[in-house]
């Protein structure tokens, strides 16, 4: 019978061929010791926590739509919630700027035009650095990283008008709870850059750089001059739509262990100065 | 609500993760649906009758919240080609084992089919639903879960044995089957 019907004998190969890969590859993921944390979320899960679990999760689903992409990102800075957020940066830019003795706090402004006598050319170096050979953020990088909330750009202008400009992108965990931030970065005369760091040790931790990429294709060139000239909040257009970077979004699909960060989230992680709590139940 | 629902979640959770990593096409996300699909069922248990599936429930929460996801990362503008990363399974230095490249291969070709192609995939050739009980699930009639099937089956076996020469092991499959949904029909033919 089956002979007879060429057409359904072909789809029955199809089933028949197709059903043995699949089924085997799969496998492996069943029969694998379960982790820990699926374990103990099953264990411990729904034990008077509820809501908060569940007002993370709405948190983190609406935070996504809002966090990532460059429209959104520069509405946002539109915004007048972002208001209180320029104020507390000037803030802190001043307050570093006391400390740091190259810091030249010439004029802080909105967003964090702040002045910046320094050496052509120094900006970039001067932002990472090689420590018992690993890549660390130093300098005004890792102040965006440790003390900048995602979406903000800072901008740095040396006497000469060469510009520095940094944009912490958003905020994710790993795997091992570590808090983990993309940026972007421009300087005059040297490119776009973008990349990953994770914050490692306690409150005096240092930004572990994971991927530092300068970018390469077309449209960078727009996000670049749109991350540095980018007119200040309430006056300008929001400019140029990054394009995702494949190197970017592979090590963070290799070390992200949930979504990016909530607004609240990470101002709370933020004033904790990254601290990793121990258990994960830990915030009532 | 009581440990045995828990155990019960526990015994259910190695066919949840297979799930889940056939949907998102990473054992490592896979897991994150699952974990998450654990807290939502929790704080929800008291909706769940018992005498009922849970199972079947949880496969459900996972499919409704992965398609959220994949709602969210559109909006974002995040890139969804799933089949972009399929070297998750066996980054980690250890050596590479043939399951595990087995494993990469199925993933990158799921992950091109169109999401609800995906969903019933994971769910009738992997999980081993039937067709009836699928339908229920997603709530759709039961010849749109057949046809969606063989489209399904068609595209995944076209990117696993038409692609002659060995081009499997580098995972050789071209780029004009990304549109897997894409009808290629015998039709006429008897």
């Amino acid at each position: 019978m089956l002979a007879a019907e060429p057409d359904l004998r072909a789809r029955l190969r199809i089933f028949e061929q197709t059903r043995a890969p699949l089924a085997e590859a799969f496998e492996p993921v069943r029969r694998a010791p379960l982790p820990d944390r699926l374990v103990r979320v099953v264990r411990e899960g729904g034990r008077g926590r509820e809501s908060e679990s569940a007002r993370r999760t709405r948190a983190n689903r609406s935070e996504a739509a809002r966090v990532s992409g460059f429209l959104a990102r520069a509405t946002a800075l539109l915004m007048p919630h972002g208001v209180p957020g320029f104020a507390a940066l000037a803030t802190i830019l001043l307050m570093l700027g006391v400390g740091l003795g190259w810091w030249m706090a010439t004029g802080v402004e909105v967003d964090g035009n702040a002045g910046l006598e320094r050496r052509k050319g120094d900006a970039m170096r001067s932002v990472v650095a090689l420590e018992k050979g690993t890549l660390v953020a130093r300098g005004h990088l890792a102040l965006a990283l440790e003390s900048v909330k995602s979406g903000t750009r800072l901008v740095w202008a040396s006497g000469d008008g060469d510009k520095l400009a940094i944009r912490p992108k958003l905020t994710f965990r790993d795997m091992k709870g570590r808090y983990c931030r993309e940026y972007e970065m421009a300087a005059t005369g040297e490119g776009y850059f973008s990349g990953v760091a994770c914050r490692t040790g306690g409150a005096d931790g240092t930004w572990r750089l994971l991927v530092h990429a300068q970018g390469m294709r077309n449209g960078d060139r727009n996000v670049r001059s749109a991350l540095l000239e980018e007119a200040r909040p309430g006056s300008g257009k929001p400019a140029g739509r990054p394009q995702p970077d494949p190197a970017i979004d592979a090590v963070i699909e290799g070390v992200r262990a949930g979504d990016p960060l909530g607004k609240e989230e990470e101002a709370r992680a933020m004033a904790r100065k990254w601290a990793v709590e121990m258990a994960p139940a830990g915030e009532r | 609500m009581n440990d045995e629902v828990r155990e019960r979640m526990i015994e259910f959770l190695p066919r949840l993760r297979r799930f889940a990593c056939a949907l998102t096409g990473n054992v490592d996300e896979g897991d994150d649906l699952v974990q998450e699909t654990c807290a939502r069922v929790l704080e929800r248990i008291d909706q769940w009758r018992p005498g009922t599936a849970l199972e079947s429930w949880m496969f459900r929460i996972a499919q409704n919240l992965w398609k959220d996801q994949m709602r969210a990362r559109k909006v974002r503008g995040e890139t969804v080609d799933v089949g972009a990363l399929p070297e998750i399974v066996g980054t980690d230095g250890r050596e590479v084992m043939d399951g595990r490249l087995a494993l990469a291969a199925v993933l990158r070709d799921l992950s091109r089919l169109p999401e609800d192609q995906r969903v019933l995939v994971a769910l009738v050739c992997i999980e081993g639903l039937a067709y009836k009980e699928a339908a229920e699930m997603l709530d759709i009639p039961i010849g749109t879960v057949m046809s969606r099937l063989a489209r399904a089956r068609r595209a995944l076996h076209q990117t696993m044995f038409d692609d002659e020469g060995g081009g499997r092991e580098d995972g050789g499959v071209k780029e004009d089957q990304a549109g897997a949904g894409a009808p290629h029909r015998a039709s006429g033919r008897s």
